[in-house]
């Protein structure tokens, strides 16, 4: 185990190093003159050349990249082209909001798509699996944006129940606070908890074939007992690990939701960042994220014993 | 490059080889295939009516999509404009009809593209070790960061325009593919017929070409339609928080990006895009999970 952990922990570097290569490799290929931009129309070339030369824009791409690491280990992830603000404060000022939404919906996802994937399972070829089925297929084939639409339609213009614009900080009381994120966080939970429920379905379907969940039914065992704790144990292996890996479509969700609800996170620093070809603020946003991923997928992994006791490394 | 030249011309021997058995039968074959698998049904007609408005769109009663009319801002729906008109007086019926052509043509060249360069990048990773850690290892890479964000990143990094998007959503989808194909390949190495083949002396290329490429046939023409799917849904995502297809051309996702600061007056500029969207993806959704089902068994078995 220990063993195990370690070797995981020494590829996190590589492949955090490949990811930092990738968003790096995106900038030097960006066209456009970041120099340029500083100094404005106004500019000599020499004032250019200059500000060229006080960036290090004028090195070669190793350098630079190294140079570009060494401040990424040190916690640097640059300045802001067009706020003219270091990006991990500008992230830092922008990631509550986030990581509430992403919080939120992983939550409200995991407590719906579960227990529906286990009842699908449970019902297979009755009505309700074929509804619950029919729902994960739409599910997944709308965008983001089109629920958060809906959503918002039906629970805030019509109904007037939920508001649909904004985010209110805990610090301002927990009730604007959750009434704000629980139309965001359904949006983006939506095809994650889709993909979910048919994973747990699928999943359960395998495990409930089994022989054991036959002899628990035959001494007498309630379906609660069954599906709980004999069947969806065993089936939670490809769960957790979709759970896991799915974490990757709320993240880019995010960008879209934050978009339709108008909330002041990371999403909407992104697309003012894109807006004004801001790049060190989109490489600092992707690289945060994919870091983020990266280490919840090395924690999934090492959850697995915990799930799974007969899972050993 | 080799393996790609070689791929189309390889479906058609072995459909030549299969087909004289089952002539009598074949037509029954096909209907009782078709009813087997009623989502494949759906999800082809779905696909047929989408691909035909967008190729036919000059003739189905649309005028210029960009004509812009000031006089006749946002009308409600009515006999002259179908979908009414949006802010600037355009046909929302003319720029609905002409949005089908990006989806569908983004949607057909990145699952194309994609299975071609994942099949590429897969099939280098599988052919020997030192190449399969080194690849890998990249892919990973690519992987660790979310699709969107990093079609988000590459967006923003190069000028948008359709290709730029067909571009960025292609690098996104390509390592998803390539693991599949690799996973396929690596499995039918240790087969008992390639040890044949090996042992009968057949050459590296030619046991690539002739014995394991048709095996990744079906595998792939499911990641194709994965691909043909995601590939919809970033183009319009991007597009809506203005990031992929330039304005000025009509795309589902600029459409309802248009409509988005007028929605909650008037909900039918954000909606009947949204509409259209969401059926197609439902429609490739619907095709893909039917392929499924039908080309592995084992997942059948289980639904």
């Amino acid at each position: 185990m220990v063993y195990y952990v370690f070797r995981r922990l020494l590829m996190l570097p590589p492949v955090t190093l490949i990811v930092a290569f990738i968003v790096f490799g995106l900038l030097y290929i960006t066209p456009g003159d970041p120099a340029a931009m500083i100094a404005g129309d106004q500019a000599t070339p020499e004032e250019v050349e200059r500000i060229r030369v006080s960036m290090g824009l004028d090195q070669p791409f190793y350098i630079r990249f190294a140079f570009w690491v060494w401040q990424l280990m040190n916690g640097d992830l640059g300045t802001s082209i067009f706020a003219n603000q270091p990006v991990v404060q500008m992230i830092g000022q922008r990631i509550g909001p986030t990581f509430s939404l992403l919080t939120m919906s992983l939550a409200i996802s995991v407590a719906i798509a579960v227990p529906v994937g286990v009842a699908a399972a449970w019902q297979r070829g009755h009505a309700i699996d074929r509804i619950i089925t029919a729902l994960t297929v739409l599910a997944f084939s709308l965008p983001v944006f089109v629920v958060g639409y809906l959503l918002a339609f039906s629970f805030s213009t019509s109904l007037h129940w939920l508001p649909a614009q904004g985010y209110v900080p805990l610090a301002e009381g927990f009730v604007p606070y959750i009434s704000h994120l629980i139309l965001p966080s359904l949006t983006l939970g939506v095809s994650y908890a889709a993909i979910l429920a048919r994973t747990t379905r699928a999943s359960m379907l395998d495990v409930l074939t089994q022989d054991y969940v036959r002899t628990a039914v035959a001494k007498g065992a309630g379906p609660r007992v069954i599906l709980y704790k004999h069947a969806l144990r065993n089936a939670s292996v490809p769960i957790v690990t979709v759970i896991s890996i799915g974490i990757a479509t709320l993240m880019g969700g995010s960008v879209i939701t934050e978009s339709v609800f108008s909330i002041p996170g990371l999403g909407r620093l992104t697309l003012d960042a894109i807006l004004h070809r801001d790049y060190p603020v989109i490489q600092g946003v992707v690289l945060l994220f994919s870091a983020s991923y990266v280490a919840i997928n090395l924690i999934t992994d090492l959850a697995y014993t915990i799930v799974d006791p007969r899972i050993r490394y | 490059m080799n393996h790609q030249a070689h791929s189309s011309s390889m479906a058609a021997p072995l459909q030549a080889v299969e087909l004289p058995i089952r002539r009598a039968k074949s037509e029954w074959r096909v209907l009782r295939f078709l009813k087997r698998h009623p989502q494949i049904v759906a999800g082809s007609l779905i696909l047929l009516v989408v691909t035909l408005v967008a190729i036919f769109a000059p003739l189905l009663g649309t005028v210029d999509p960009r004509a812009i009319s000031v006089t006749k801002r946002l009308r409600p729906p009515s006999a002259e404009f179908w979908f009414g008109t949006d802010a600037l007086g355009r046909d929302l019926y003319s720029r609905v009809v002409y949005g089908a052509r990006i989806s569908v043509g983004v949607s057909v060249s990145c699952a194309f593209l994609s299975c071609v360069g994942g099949s590429i990048v897969g099939m280098v990773s599988a052919s020997g070790r030192w190449a399969d850690s080194v690849v890998m290892r990249v892919m990973d890479g690519f992987m660790s960061i979310p699709s969107m964000l990093l079609a988000i990143a590459l967006m923003a990094a190069t000028r948008g325009s359709v290709g730029t998007v067909i571009a960025a959503i292609t690098v996104v989808e390509i390592p998803r593919v390539a693991r599949v194909i690799r996973s396929v390949m690596l499995a039918l190495r240790e087969m008992p017929f390639v040890e044949a083949a090996v042992a009968a002396g057949s050459t590296t290329p030619k046991i690539f070409v002739r014995h394991l490429l048709p095996a990744v046939v079906s595998p792939l023409t499911v990641q194709a339609t994965f691909v043909g799917s995601a590939a919809i849904i970033i183009e319009a995502s991007l597009s809506f928080i203005g990031a992929g297809t330039p304005p000025t051309i009509p795309s589902w996702g600029n459409i309802m990006a248009d409509g988005k600061a007028l929605w909650q007056v008037k909900p039918h500029l954000v909606f009947i895009p949204a509409v259209f969207l969401g059926v197609t993806i439902l429609g490739v959704n619907l095709l893909g999970d039917g392929l499924r089902d039908a080309l592995d068994p084992r997942m059948a078995e289980r639904s």
